[in-house]
């Protein structure tokens, strides 16, 4: 089966241990997270396919289920038991191993012989996904029909407020499908690249603050003088009296 | 697998200590503070009492549900909740302001006790008694054991029949041994059945039980466990209405231990206590989900109240409803056109009771036992989806 | 230095099922904090169930401890250091039904 490899130095200029060495072990996540779902689409957009399948497990659902109640994620609550979910830009994710539990999957590769490598996460040991994890492998030892459960509640769940479907639009600076003007691996990559690694976590309208905050203090008249103050005000005038308009 | 997007740690743990000090209550800004709730709100004596006070009210307030003269059976239990809300009540009813309760309690002891000696249990019953009779409340005393062995329920007054193999009445009602977690399930399906009828004999419309938020968190991740994900609304919100004459009331769903144990030190309340069991948290599910999120609020102190709320924003979908449950009187969903877990599991055991047949391709194999298989939702009508997995145990249902 | 233990909501249970102490605790160099007292309170008037009072260096989850009235995670917890005539109690959660 051919095999296409994309990785975030390529599309990002980034590798995950020079984001880490940047930003250090709080919140990566947030970076791996949305890098590699932005890879995992464009691969998919690249490749020109109809369906873009990941693996998620029986397991991994019920887990997820567990996390989202945890974390008051409604969002996600709403979604993560199915089966087809649909990504806004034509290419449907589908979880076609969404039934079969993370045993099974050990066994037919161990009765077929087959080579995987399973590692774990070297960056994020204490993601607070392990505590779900440890919650759902407890469960599980007193009755491994939980799982099952746990996504059947996961499926017949409703959720109260109708979740706020965002407009879909396409990010101004990379054209990917985004709900925001600026999609979030822009958001993310411009505060690694500016050497603010807190920008893009958490709210968007604190990211729009910061990222505006920080468009305003590098306006400058392109002098090289240094010569440049910043009014809190829509104009600014430069010390050396060339007003600069802001955009 | 990590999950895409992930946030990583927004729940931060906050062991960082603030000097308190020289601070004042958050409220009135005055006084001193006292006490120090979810780990960030500073409040004095008497800003704390009137909170909870307030708190406790406005929840029965907002609800709209109970009218002046309406008979509330309250189910008594042993310990710091039960002994705040008999107060509350208490001193909401003796009010003489327009904020006064106006609903009539009834007092009932529904016993359960079974880790405990019949002497044991013959004293905390007596001080049941006295706690309620101190503040000119009349208990009512109800034998679990003795209604389900009866299959009816009689209501005394000052004494109990005790009896020392009470523990194991549950078991007649199942034709099989069962486990823990599945005796606990239909326990609680049991108790709520007594509590009903209770209430009905007593001419009650509504029913107050204990429950604190912590206990709210730890039976909405046991009913995620379970496969009990559409009943959640009802059976952690504000109010189970799954009864057409009597509602169920949860009054103290937004208080934590630490809140309701203060408040009966300020007003010198001693609660009722006994010996406890120990714990061993993988006797059942519901011991395990209990032991689990009180630990996680240990270190995530918005864990409990991020449960609560999640539960809060769960709803039925009326559209979905089929009928109810025989046994927890919980909805049937309709069949979906979609695959569902419950039908994934039953093709699964099919296909694993097939002996391979090698004379055929693999190909042919896979169409055939497709064939066989009926993609039909599930058909049970009588009973949920958890109940149905428990109704081959049972001997009854009542 | 003479201080008063209190216990109730169930705690009295675990310690010979009396709810008032008067404690005298022996000077030592470095000031009495109450973490030494839950230590001294295990070895000397614990009587059964350490696992319902105590955890890892602290009161188990679920103990509710007053320092003359007043909450003691406004006194900096374990680190609190004892004074002359303190009242300090402990309330239990953890004995409901």
């Amino acid at each position: 089966m051919p095999l296409t490899i994309m990785s975030y130095k390529d599309l990002y200029g980034w590798t995950m241990d020079e984001i880490v060495a940047e930003i250090g072990r709080k919140n990566n996540c947030t970076f791996c997270g949305v890098f590699r779902r932005q890879a995992l689409d464009r691969g998919a957009n690249l490749l020109k396919v109809d369906y873009l399948a990941t693996g998620h497990n029986a397991d991994d659902i019920a887990e997820t289920v567990l996390m989202n109640i945890l974390r008051g994620d409604l969002a996600r609550l709403n979604r993560c038991t199915s089966i087809i979910t649909d990504s806004g830009d034509g290419i449907p994710r589908v979880k076609p191993l969404k039934y079969t539990f993370e045993k099974e999957i050990v066994m037919y590769a161990y009765f077929r012989k087959l080579v995987y490598f399973s590692t774990e996460c070297v960056f994020a040991p204490n993601a607070y996904r392990g505590h779900a994890r440890v919650l759902l492998k407890n469960l599980e030892k007193i009755d491994p029909a939980i799982i099952m459960n746990i996504i059947h509640s996961g499926e017949s769940l409703k959720v109260n407020e109708t979740a706020k479907i965002p407009c879909l639009t396409r990010c101004t600076r990379c054209n990917y499908v985004s709900s925001q003007e600026i999609c979030k691996a822009c958001i993310l990559l411009e505060g690694l690249n500016k050497g603010l690694p807190r920008l893009g976590v958490g709210k968007s309208s604190r990211v729009k603050r910061l990222l505006k905050e920080n468009e305003d203090k590098n306006k400058s008249c392109h002098q090289e003088t240094g010569c440049c103050k910043i009014d809190n005000d829509t104009k600014i005038e430069c010390a050396c009296k060339k007003s600069i308009a802001l955009t | 697998m990590c999950s895409v997007g992930d946030d990583g740690d927004r729940h931060m743990p906050s062991n960082v200590f603030v000097q308190y000090y020289d601070t004042k209550c958050q409220k009135c800004k005055l006084e001193t503070p006292i006490v120090l709730l979810r780990r960030k709100d500073s409040y004095c004596k008497d800003c704390f009492l009137s909170g909870t006070n307030h708190k406790f009210k406005s929840l029965l307030g907002k609800s709209k549900l109970l009218r002046p003269k309406d008979r509330v059976l309250v189910s008594y239990e042993v310990g710091h909740p039960s002994t705040a809300l008999l107060h509350l009540i208490r001193s909401g009813l003796d009010l003489n302001t327009p904020k006064k309760l106006r609903f009539e309690p009834v007092f009932v002891f529904l016993e359960d006790q079974y880790h405990l000696t019949k002497d044991e249990r013959s004293q905390m019953i007596t001080r049941a008694i006295a706690e309620a009779e101190k503040l000119k409340f009349k208990m009512h005393l109800v034998s679990f054991a003795e209604s389900i062995m009866k299959d009816d329920v009689t209501i005394y007054l000052n004494h109990l029949n005790l009896n020392d193999n009470d523990g194991d009445a549950i078991n007649n009602k199942f034709a099989t041994k069962i486990n823990n977690t599945n005796k606990k399930e239909v326990s609680n399906i049991l108790r709520r059945n007594i509590l009903l009828s209770i209430a009905k004999k007593l001419s009650c419309k509504f029913i107050f039980t204990p429950e604190l938020s912590v206990d709210i968190a730890a039976n909405l991740l046991t009913n995620i466990s379970l496969g009990r994900g559409s009943q959640v609304p009802v059976d952690t919100g504000f109010c189970d209405d799954r009864d057409k004459d009597v509602k169920i009331l949860r009054p103290l769903r937004s208080f934590d231990k630490k809140e309701v144990a203060l408040y009966n030190v300020l007003h010198v309340l001693e609660p009722v206590t006994v010996r406890q069991t120990q714990d061993n948290q993988y006797a059942s599910i519901q011991a395990l989900a209990k032991q689990f999120i009180n630990e996680l609020n240990e270190n995530y102190p918005a864990t409990v109240a991020t449960v609560v709320k999640t539960g809060d924003k769960l709803a039925l979908d009326e559209n979905k409803v089929a009928g109810n449950c025989k046994l927890c009187k919980g909805n049937i969903l309709k069949p979906t056109e979609d695959l569902t877990s419950d039908e994934s599991t039953s093709f699964s055991k099919l296909v694993s009771n097939e002996l391979p047949d090698h004379s055929i391709s693999s190909q042919e194999r896979y169409e055939k036992v497709e064939g066989q298989f009926e993609h039909k939702a599930q058909v049970d009508n009588e009973y949920c989806f958890s109940c149905s997995k428990i109704s081959r145990f049972l001997l009854s249902d009542t | 230095m003479d201080i008063k233990v209190q216990f109730g909501g169930g705690a009295e249970l675990l310690f010979d099922n009396k709810k008032h102490y008067d404690i005298s605790l022996p000077s030592k160099e470095k000031p009495w904090i109450i973490g030494d007292l839950l230590f001294w309170l295990k070895e000397h008037l614990l009587k059964e169930r350490p696992d319902l009072f105590l955890q890892d260096n602290s009161v188990r989850p679920g103990i509710l401890v007053l320092i003359n009235d007043t909450d003691w995670e406004l006194m900096d917890t374990v680190n609190y250091e004892i004074q002359l005539n303190d009242c300090i109690m402990f309330i239990s959660t953890l004995h409901g039904g």
